[in-house]
């Protein structure tokens, strides 16, 4: 990316130079001392009611985000056409993660036991925090920040690992049950066994990239 | 000072761009003091300026800070907007504020320096137009992406920051002799 304080005429004067590091080194201390006057953990706390059902509205807002993130959302992905395709990819398997979760949510409404309600919650969760960290990293990728291999492909086997312990749950519910019922589990057993095939090919795709770009390799101590 | 303007707006926008996204105290700690100070240049005392930017914060939850891709150009459309919209001037931090769900980030009073008040002052001193594109300039932003987020020509911007950038020079005493800013033309739009 371009200096933002570039003065985009080409000349480059001392006087350009010096406004630049005078509006540069201003906007820093101003910064800090806003800070100091901020009071944000009584501000965070004053959001924090709005914050409590943030999962709840996240599964039924889900059009109305994706469409904010349309707005929002419309950079290149990085130079590489594997990486570009990897993004791409991401981006994909986040909408199917978005709709699988809201669909799992959405079987609350049966008439589940204790145990298998709060099983269910369980395993929203662990969707949600999936998504999470899938955004969180396909931003990287895109942005072509350096990357830690094992930050990234840990926690995508992890995350692997569980969806697939997740579809046999889900399968022997579906198996459990009869009727529109058993439909539905299965219904969902068969999506969640897709999210980790695509998760399996992320892993592959991820530690490919890492073999053959020294730039996504982190450079550190 | 080891390390040049290019390189310092480089680590800045690096360092900003690897927000967490799955912490939104993090998000909420860097971004209500920049967006603070993205105001105060655009006009704004720090008060008003403080309470429009925990607006847009509550435009952004529940959940939209998880999934919007640019949740700081999001935050500085929004609090620009919470600002316009402000009833009422607040020139202390005791100044009135409608309650409202979410509250408000309180905040002391702000003590400027001598230097940072005369550069505060110069710059609310520019037109509308320069003052946005430097605001968002010394928050990090491209060009490229000031237009995106903004609506506005590449062209306009950079015609903008020229004429912003040459007053500033002149209000601060950086201009050499012979320099004018009194260039005119069809910008600042």
């Amino acid at each position: 990316m371009n200096d933002p304080l570039a003065t985009g005429t080409g000349t480059g004067t001392d006087t350009d130079d010096l406004l630049d590091v005078l509006l540069l080194t201003h906007a820093e201390e101003l910064r800090s001392t806003v800070a100091r006057s901020l009071h944000t953990e009584a501000g965070l706390e004053q959001l924090s009611p709005l914050r409590a059902a943030e999962d709840e509205a996240r599964l039924s807002n889900i059009d109305v985000v994706q469409e904010i993130a349309t707005e929002f959302g419309m950079q290149p992905a990085g130079e590489s056409p594997a990486v570009r395709e990897l993004v791409d990819i991401m981006g994909k398997e986040l909408a199917a993660i978005s709709k699988v979760t809201g669909e799992l949510w959405r079987l609350k409404a049966l008439e589940l036991t204790r145990y298998s309600l709060k099983h269910l919650e369980a395993s929203v969760h662990a969707l949600l925090d999936y998504e999470r960290f899938l955004r969180s990293i396909r931003r990287e990728f895109r942005y072509g920040v350096r990357m830690d291999r094992q930050r990234v492909l840990q926690p995508l086997n992890g995350y692997t690992a569980q969806l697939s312990a997740l579809t046999d749950v889900l399968w022997r519910n579906a198996t459990s049950t009869t009727g529109a019922q058993a439909q539905l589990w299965a219904s969902i057993a068969c999506s969640i066994g897709e999210r980790t095939g695509v998760g399996e090919s992320l892993c592959a795709r991820i530690e490919w990239i890492f073999d053959r770009s020294d730039e996504f390799q982190e450079v550190t101590s | 000072m080891t390390e040049s303007p290019a390189t310092a707006a480089h680590v800045q926008t690096y360092a900003v761009r690897r927000l967490p996204r799955d912490d939104f105290d993090s998000l909420y700690n860097l971004e209500m003091r920049a967006v603070t100070v993205h105001l105060i240049h655009r006009g704004a005392t720090p008060y008003e300026a403080a309470d429009a930017a925990h607006e847009a914060f509550i435009e952004l939850l529940p959940d939209r800070w998880r999934v919007i891709e640019h949740p700081r150009a999001y935050l500085r459309k929004v609090a620009w907007t919470k600002y316009l919209r402000q009833s009422h001037h607040v020139e202390s931090p005791a100044g009135f504020v409608p309650d409202r769900v979410g509250g408000t980030c309180p905040i002391s009073e702000v003590i400027l320096t001598e230097t940072q008040q005369r550069i505060v002052r110069a710059i609310q001193q520019l037109s509308p137009a320069q003052q946005e594109v430097l605001a968002w300039q010394m928050d990090g932003f491209a060009y490229g992406e000031i237009a995106e987020f903004t609506g506005k020509t590449e062209m306009a911007l950079r015609t903008n920051a020229k004429r912003g950038r040459a007053k500033l020079k002149e209000l601060l005493g950086l201009a050499g002799p012979g320099h004018s800013h009194t260039e005119e033309g069809p910008s600042d739009e």
